[in-house]
C-alpha cells in the first residue's frame, strides 16, 4: 500500500497509508473557505478512530512571544474546524472533495475522535498543563459532538515517535 | 450504600443535593470550603445507622446521633451546627440508602440534644464504615483512646476515636472470602509486608520479611495502606461498609497516591463505596483515568464560592480551582521563561 509522510513544525508524520490520512489542510474545500477559517494539518485513521492532528514548534521566540490564552484559544479553533469540516466532508457536503476511502465506510454514529496537539521539543514536564488548558478549552466541543472525555491530547516529538505518529529524522 | 444526599443549613454546608452516587465518590474544593464537614456530616449519619440496635444497644436514634453529631463536630451545642445567619431555618440531612430506604433529620439553633425531627427506615446494620483522618493515627492511637475514653475531652473527635477503636479491635476469625483474601494480597504486596499491633511495647509496628520497624519511622506513604489492610484483616470492614477518606494524599509522593487509589478501586470492586475529599492535582488525575479505564461511575461534587457543582469523571473532568491553579502555574513560567 502507498504510504504517506507529511512535514510540519519541524515534525516529519508518518508512513501513513495513503487511504487512512486526510490532508483537510490541503483539501479543495478548505482552499476555498480557508480565509480566516484556521485548520488543523490532517486527519488519521489510527488505532480504530479518528485521530486530527496540529502540529505546533515551541521554540520560544520572544519576538513573536505568544499569549497563553491566544494560543490555546488558536488551537482550539483548529481542531473544532477540522472536527466540523471532517464531518461535513464525510458527510458528503463537499461532493467534491477526495476523500480517502477508509473515511468513506466510516459508521459516523460511533467513530471515536482524538483531537491532538503535537508540540515539537516541548519539555514533556509541560505537557500536562497544557492538555488540562487545551482540554478545558475543547470542553463544549467535546460535550456537543459526545466525544470521549479522554479525547484531548497534547504531546511533545519523544511521545508523538513512541506512538508512531511521527517518523525520526 | 449511599445513594442520594440532601443537605440543607448545616455549617458550611448550605444547599447540596448530590444524587447518584457511585461506589467512589469525590469532593473537592478550596479549604474552608466544606469538604470534611460533608464527609464528617455523612460518617456521622453512618455510625448512628450502624450503632443503632446493635448487639444490645438500646439508645434512641436520636440520641446516638445526637450524641455522634456532638462528638465529631464538637460544638458547644448542637444546635450550633446550624448555618449561621440564617434566621430560624433548621438545618435538615435527607440520605437515600440502598436505593429504597431513607434516614432524614432536622433541628433548629436551640437544639441543645434533643433532635425532634427524625425518620428512619434503614434496617439496622452489621457493617461498619470507617473514617481515615488526613492527619496520622497510627502512632497517637494511646492519645487519642486516653483523651476521649478517660479525660472526656475535646481535641481527637470520633473520626480520631472511631478509627483508634478499630484498629484495636479482635479479629473476626477467618475469612473464606476469596475475593477478599486477593485484595489482602495485592494490598500486602505493594506494602511490601503488614502493620501489626505489638501488645508488649503497646506501639504498632510495620512487619517486613523478619524485620519489624516502628510506626514512628515507617514511611507515610504505607499508613493509610496499612489501617486499610488491617481494618480488612480483623474482618472490621467488609463489602457493606463505607469507607470516609480525608485528604488522601496527606504526606503522600504522588506515585504512593497512584497506589492507595489502585486499591481503592480494587475494595470498590469489592463491594465498598468510598468518599474522598481531596485538593490534589494528583487525586483528581488519577481518579478520572481510573474511571475512563474502568468505565466507572465517578461522581465528583466541587465547591465554587457557595455553589456546589457535580458532575461525574467517567463523563468529564469538571472545571475546578486545582486544575486551573495547574494551568495558571504553567503560565508563570511560561512568563518567566522569556524573561
Amino acid at each position: 500500500m502507498k504510504t504517506v509522510y507529511i512535514e510540519e513544525s519541524g515534525m516529519k508524520f508518518g508512513p501513513y497509508p495513503e487511504d487512512e490520512c486526510f490532508r483537510i489542510e490541503k483539501s479543495k474545500i478548505y482552499e476555498k473557505i480557508k480565509e480566516n477559517v484556521k485548520m488543523a494539518e490532517f486527519l488519521l485513521l489510527y488505532s480504530q478512530k479518528i485521530w486530527i492532528v496540529e502540529a505546533k514548534q515551541s521554540t520560544p521566540n520572544p519576538g513573536t512571544r505568544p499569549d497563553f490564552d491566544d494560543f490555546i484559544k488558536e488551537i482550539n479553533e483548529k481542531l473544532s474546524n477540522a472536527l466540523s469540516l471532517g464531518l461535513a466532508i464525510c458527510l458528503k457536503r463537499h461532493p467534491n472533495e477526495n476523500l480517502p476511502r477508509a473515511f468513506q465506510e466510516l459508521n459516523l454514529a460511533n467513530v471515536d475522535f482524538r483531537l491532538v496537539l503535537v508540540v515539537n521539543g516541548h519539555p514533556k514536564g509541560w505537557l500536562p498543563p497544557l492538555q488540562d488548558a487545551l482540554q478545558k478549552s475543547l470542553n463544549t466541543t467535546g460535550k456537543i459532538w459526545g466525544l470521549s472525555p479522554m479525547a484531548v491530547k497534547v504531546m511533545n516529538d519523544e511521545l508523538a515517535q513512541e506512538y508512531k505518529l511521527i517518523t525520526s529524522e | 450504600m449511599l445513594n442520594n444526599i440532601e443537605i440543607k443549613n448545616l455549617g458550611p454546608l448550605n444547599d447540596i443535593v448530590w444524587n447518584n452516587l457511585s461506589r467512589i465518590n469525590l469532593v473537592i474544593g478550596a479549604n474552608d470550603s466544606g469538604k470534611t464537614f460533608l464527609l464528617k456530616t455523612l460518617y456521622s449519619a453512618m455510625r448512628t445507622l450502624e450503632d443503632y440496635k446493635r448487639g444490645d444497644e438500646r439508645k434512641k436514634v436520636a440520641e446516638i446521633l445526637a450524641e455522634k453529631l456532638y462528638w465529631t463536630f464538637q460544638p458547644e451545642k448542637i444546635g450550633d451546627l446550624v448555618t449561621k445567619g440564617t434566621n430560624n431555618t433548621p438545618l435538615s440531612c435527607n440520605i437515600t440508602f440502598d436505593n429504597q430506604t431513607f434516614f432524614h433529620y432536622k433541628f433548629g439553633k436551640t437544639t441543645s440534644k434533643q433532635i425532634s425531627s427524625i425518620e428512619n427506615n434503614v434496617k439496622p446494620r452489621s457493617s461498619n464504615s470507617i473514617f481515615l483522618p488526613a492527619k496520622e493515627v497510627l502512632s497517637l492511637d494511646s492519645i487519642i483512646l486516653k483523651s476521649r475514653e478517660q479525660d472526656k475531652t475535646f481535641g481527637f473527635d470520633d473520626t480520631y476515636l472511631d478509627l483508634a477503636r478499630a484498629l484495636r479491635s479482635s479479629p473476626k476469625g477467618k475469612s473464606n472470602d476469596s475475593e477478599l483474601t486477593q485484595v489482602h494480597q495485592n494490598i500486602e504486596k505493594m506494602l511490601g509486608g503488614k502493620v501489626e499491633y505489638d501488645e508488649v511495647s503497646g506501639r504498632w509496628q510495620f512487619k517486613k520479611g523478619n524485620q519489624k520497624f516502628s510506626i514512628g519511622v515507617t514511611a507515610e506513604g504505607i499508613k493509610n495502606l496499612a489501617i486499610l489492610d488491617n481494618l480488612l484483616t480483623t474482618r472490621y470492614l467488609d463489602k457493606e461498609s463505607i469507607i470516609f477518606i480525608d485528604e488522601p494524599e496527606s504526606a503522600l509522593h504522588p506515585v504512593a497516591i497512584s497506589q492507595l487509589l489502585d486499591i481503592v478501586a480494587l475494595l470498590c470492586e469489592y463491594g465498598i463505596q468510598f468518599f474522598l475529599a481531596s485538593h490534589s492535582y494528583f487525586v483528581v488525575k488519577k481518579l478520572f483515568l481510573l474511571a475512563q479505564e474502568k468505565d466507572l461511575s465517578i461522581p465528583v461534587i466541587s465547591a465554587n464560592q457557595s455553589e456546589w457543582q457535580d458532575v461525574d469523571l467517567k463523563n468529564e473532568m469538571p472545571d475546578n480551582p486545582i486544575i486551573d491553579e495547574s494551568i495558571r502555574l504553567y503560565k508563570e513560567e511560561m512568563e518567566l521563561a522569556f524573561k
